[in-house]
């Protein structure tokens, strides 16, 4: 083990020896939990692997805000570099807070969008304001 | 001295809202909120988290009173008599009583940190790098423990974490590992904390309230905040000594690395009921069941900071992030911290009692008024959030895109993981020992000619390795437990 130890913590090796002991421990980690499921399943009579059953989502999730969010984030990130920090989130957080404000059935009413566009003018020149011109801080 | 209780005030405010809207928490608050340290000192710094922290758990009991529905998982207890209280018309004298047993907690959690963090730390000053390895390995075990029902999963979560954070250059011979060539610039210092932490809790969070279809939260028809049975001081004469035993418990839970704000809440209200002479009207609105939750679970503030402060281990999520307000100043929490910075440990106690205090003057007074927070909706806020979340990514290091990429990845991936049952704690956790793991595993086996006997001849390492022990004994007593509760329908 001494000879084992002093090979891989040599200096041109160092680096390697941690990532290949936790890899190797995650590794382990995942068989158990492999086969304490397969000792569950054979317990309670179910199947090893279920799709059938097996539900990633909650059931009867919002469709058009999980993915809806997951598009504008991305949307977004590679909008910021290009437009202007503020003019970018001005235009993105407008359209997050209609889509999180959106009813089924009546997607857009005229109230909620006034909200909406108002809260991305102020919060994303507010916010702006405070971190680049108040604290100083660097902003795409 | 006036800038920093203006932050302490505005960290307080803010993290009372946080807390006081379901789905949001006081970790949450304080990952978001960390970027915008970047403009201070550590000091105004910690007073603006520590407020932030202190405001996130006591805002909990808000919605747990007025709708059942606990503002963080502390709360979880808050709502068994708070909500019966609110029902039958007592929802201010109910508010009140859990304002002032909130305040009680952590005042009593304060006085323990200020006693017990510096003995400790005088003791890990003696520690080499094999006692150091041995701490964390200690920490690690730590991990089972915060995985209730689902240990071997838990301690899966946090080796992964522990694996992400060697990603990049080990410092000790400049080589880089687990880096492909295309980020070889971006990746040279590894994963940030900051996108991984606000990732992990605040995008993750949006992704899930969004599955959810940002449902609001309204009051019951049957609960107003008016209410006919004033509160009163004389509503805790008798229930001194169930403040202390809940504040006490609460605070030993906190010191436990990993136990959580839920479970020291449940056993402290269990034991409230135990030693009840009325125990039939506890769950009922018995004022004594709300003291209990609430003195427990802000009895974990200043508890959570005695490992922090310690050994450099975080007691729970919410210390995990604010190790992160120290890192950014370049500040190492742990045995050396308080003799290497004494002015910043007393600072930290001004700053916890002073948050202590507004958070009781912030909530007691115009509780009617803070109580309408309940209605906000997590639709308008979120959207807000993630433009401080960018923030805080981008500024990371000072305009680097691929943080705000990180943010995004480690969303997704906190959000897969919840769904695959993976702990996301233990996960962060693991990022942000694994380094020191790494690195005084190296010096200590190199240091004593490569022997792994090393580990096993110090006294000092022996009493760490007994505590391994029965911590990890305690770890799948406790999992076996959780398990015969999940079976038996009961959450924690």
């Amino acid at each position: 083990m001494q000879k084992l130890l002093r090979e891989w913590l040599k200096i041109r090796n160092m680096h390697l020896f941690f990532p290949y002991a936790i890899g190797i421990i995650c590794a382990i980690l995942f068989v158990i939990i492999l086969i304490q499921r397969a000792l569950k399943c054979r317990k309670d009579g179910t199947p090893f692997i279920n799709f059938k059953d097996y539900h990633f989502f909650i059931p009867g999730y919002d469709k058009i805000k999980l993915w809806g969010s997951l598009i504008l984030f991305i949307l977004y990130v590679i909008a910021l570099p290009r437009l202007h920090f503020a003019w970018a989130s001005v235009i993105f957080i407008f359209l997050f807070n209609v889509l999180f404000d959106m009813k089924p059935g009546k997607p857009f009413e005229f109230k909620s969008v006034l909200v909406s566009a108002v809260i991305a003018l102020a919060g994303s020149w507010g916010v702006w304001y405070l971190f680049y011109q108040v604290f100083n801080i660097t902003l795409p | 001295m006036i800038l920093n209780l203006g932050l302490a005030l505005l960290g307080t405010a803010i993290g009372i809202i946080f807390g006081a809207i379901p789905g949001m928490t006081a970790t949450m608050a304080v990952a978001v909120f960390l970027p915008m340290t970047y403009a201070f000192q550590l000091v105004p710094a910690l007073y603006l988290l520590l407020g932030l922290y202190v405001g996130g758990i006591s805002g909990g009991l808000i919605p747990a009173i007025l709708i059942n529905v606990p503002g963080t998982p502390s709360s979880v207890c808050t709502g068994f008599d708070g909500y019966p209280m609110a029902r039958r018309g007592e929802s201010e004298r109910a508010l009140k009583i859990g304002i002032t047993a909130s305040f009680l907690g952590g005042m009593i959690s304060l006085i323990v940190l200020a006693l017990l963090t510096p003995p400790l730390a005088k003791m890990a000053i003696k520690f080499s790098a094999i006692e150091k390895f041995l701490i964390i390995l200690f920490a690690m075990t730590v991990i089972a423990a915060l995985s209730k029902g689902s240990m071997t999963k838990g301690v899966f979560s946090g080796f992964l974490g522990v694996l992400l954070s060697l990603v990049g250059e080990l410092s000790m011979n400049n080589r880089m590992r687990m880096v492909p060539d295309f980020l070889k610039n971006e990746l040279r210092s590894g994963f940030q904390l900051l996108p991984l932490l606000i990732g992990l809790f605040a995008i993750c969070q949006m992704f899930q309230e969004a599955e959810k279809g940002m449902q609001s939260n309204n009051l019951d028809e049957g609960v107003t905040v008016e209410g006919a049975q004033k509160f009163s001081f004389s509503d805790f004469k008798g229930q001194w000594v169930n403040v202390l035993r809940s504040s006490l418990f609460g605070t030993f839970m906190g010191i436990l690395p990993g136990v959580g704000g839920s479970a020291a809440s449940l056993i402290a209200y269990s034991q409230a009921k135990s030693f009840s002479k009325h125990p039939e009207l506890m769950g009922k609105g018995a004022p004594e069941g709300l003291i209990a939750s609430e003195s427990s679970n802000n009895g974990l503030t200043g508890g959570a900071l005695v490992p922090l402060l310690s050994l450099g281990i975080p007691g729970d999520a919410t210390t995990a992030v604010l190790i992160g307000a120290f890192l950014l100043q370049g500040i190492q929490v742990g045995p050396l911290f308080i003799d290497q910075h004494p002015d910043i440990w007393n600072q930290i106690l001004l700053a916890l009692l002073a948050c202590n205090v507004l958070m009781f003057v912030v909530m007691f007074f115009p509780i009617k008024l803070i109580s309408q927070v309940v209605k906000v909706r997590s639709a308008r806020m979120y959207p807000i959030i993630l433009l401080m979340c960018i923030v805080g990514a981008y500024a990371t290091r000072s305009g680097v895109m691929f943080d705000v990429w990180c943010l995004l990845i480690f969303g997704v991936l906190g959000y897969v993981m919840n769904k695959i049952g993976l702990p996301v704690a233990p996960f962060l956790i693991g990022f942000i020992l694994g380094g020191d793991l790494e690195k005084y595993f190296i010096e200590a086996v190199k240091g004593n000619n490569y022997d792994l006997a090393v580990f096993f001849q110090r006294p000092i390492a022996l009493v760490i390795w007994v505590l391994i022990a029965i911590f990890l004994g305690y770890s799948i007593w406790d999992n076996a437990k959780g398990k015969t509760l999940e079976k038996a329908g009961i959450k924690d």
